[in-house]
């Protein structure tokens, strides 16, 4: 049997790329022919399988700050190799990193039709963004592993190639559960034929769980943690300093921080006397967040940050004081672990100037 | 991130529409306020009237600033749910 070599593309960032390290991460697209870096790897796994005919390099920053554009960039220099398969990183957990493998596996998923792998840590913020849409093979934090995680990925790649494709590499073999082929789950409920029904899974689960047996559900839910309630503000109100958060996404015009629309990593800080004077202009606004209507928001942006009516607190002493400093942050889409971080971070900052309390509104 | 600073046992209230996903987190301290797109407005109502609403909404916020609570608990303008 003498079926062709796949033909295989493989992105890299700034450094996997040979580029350089951070000062290399505002790097443009680079090209590069054969296999780099842990290309080399991947080449020896795919043996006589596949050729990693180019490999595309580009910067962390480059590809994090502009996202779409970036990958409409990758697909771009990627198409004209006609790949039969894509593989990038893996990016372990790197966050600017995996979100460019993350983008560039779904743009050369839905663009090229080609199978795209790569390979995160699960707290990667490109994970929650892209495991729908990419095969994200489980990685663990270090890249001491690489050479195992490539391996991974390729047996991934070698279940997605189906026979239909006309490379029968591996003939009929069904992808299994993310369990079984250690890839995160892309959420994808599908149908199986099963030889009990709900009904009788549902009772057998619950005995198992009454009886303290080992079961497997078959949802995941997520899991929280209970909180104790924090002891409210000590002082008269007439004494307390307020401050205002939000993770509605409302930034100037311009969005100077880059706050994304979904996804977003970062929060930023405005003057509150500057950016929301009484004589305030919509113009001047824009929501950051795509996940709700913008349009009563921006004809008011009081109606997200209640501002007018804590001045009007502050003026008749109701209030000592309206923190002068808004904390704003787009909380849609954000992974639970980065809205954790942004969360401390924020309260660093109004534990450092003195806050006594503060109101979180959220769209 | 409303929990996140819970935690670490500050005093902060998240006003939100949807209180059931800041509850679910583990939010103490949650408002109802009146609709995702325009959580402290109302365009069915005079501006001056929204305002007077938007004060009763933070002066709501800040009573529950306030409160010692035993557990966490989803308030509203009027009581708690």
């Amino acid at each position: 049997m003498n079926s062709p070599k796949l033909k295989v593309v493989h992105y890299l960032n700034q450094f996997f790329g040979q580029e350089g390290q951070e000062e290399k991460a505002d790097m443009k697209f680079v090209v590069k022919p054969g296999p780099v870096g842990p290309g080399l790897a991947l080449q020896k796994i795919l043996g006589e399988k596949g050729q990693v005919i180019a490999t595309i390099v580009c910067g962390d920053n480059y590809f994090a700050e502009h996202m779409d554009e970036a990958a409409a960039e990758a697909i771009k220099l990627i198409a004209p190799y006609e790949p039969d398969l894509f593989f990038a990183g893996p990016a372990f957990e790197a966050g600017r990193y995996g979100m460019a493998c993350g983008a560039i596996c779904k743009a050369v998923g839905e663009k090229l039709d080609i199978p795209a792998v790569t390979g995160m840590f699960e707290e990667n913020p490109g994970v929650d963004l892209f495991r729908r849409h990419a095969y994200i093979c489980k990685t663990g934090r270090s890249t001491l592993k690489i050479a195992q995680t490539l391996g991974e990925m390729a047996a991934l790649a070698w279940k997605l190639l189906s026979p239909e494709g006309g490379t029968k590499i591996v003939a009929g073999e069904m992808i299994g559960r993310p369990a079984e082929d250690g890839y995160f789950s892309r959420g994808i409920m599908k149908n199986e034929y099963t030889p009990q029904t709900a009904a009788a899974r549902g009772v057998e689960m619950l005995l198992a769980k009454m009886q303290g047996r080992t079961f497997e559900t078959e949802v995941e839910l997520p899991k929280f943690q209970s909180i104790t309630p924090p002891p409210a503000m000590r002082q008269e109100l007439g004494a307390c300093e307020i401050a205002l958060i939000s993770d509605g996404g409302l930034v100037p015009k311009g969005n100077p921080h880059g706050i994304r629309g979904r996804g977003n990593l970062v929060w930023a800080v405005y003057d509150l006397e500057s950016f929301l004077p009484e004589n305030y202009s919509p113009a001047n606004y824009e929501i950051a967040h795509t996940g709700y209507y913008p349009a009563r928001v921006l004809e008011n942006p009081n109606r997200l940050i209640p501002v007018d009516v804590l001045r009007d607190l502050e003026r008749e002493g109701v209030i000592a004081k309206l923190h002068p400093l808004f904390y704003s942050t787009s909380g849609n889409g954000v992974m639970q672990k980065r809205c954790e971080e942004m969360g401390g971070e924020i309260l660093q900052e109004l534990k450092k100037r003195g806050v006594d309390g503060a109101i979180l509104t959220s769209t | 991130m409303a929990a996140a600073i819970e935690r670490q046992g500050f005093p902060v209230v998240n006003i939100t529409a949807v209180p059931t996903v800041s509850s679910m987190i583990g939010v103490t301290r949650v408002l109802r306020g009146e609709s995702v797109a325009n959580l402290l407005g109302n365009i069915a109502i005079s501006p001056v009237q929204e305002k007077l609403l938007r004060r009763k909404y933070v002066l709501r916020a800040l009573e529950i600033l306030r409160m010692d609570l035993k557990e966490k608990q989803v308030f509203t303008l009027e009581g708690t749910e």
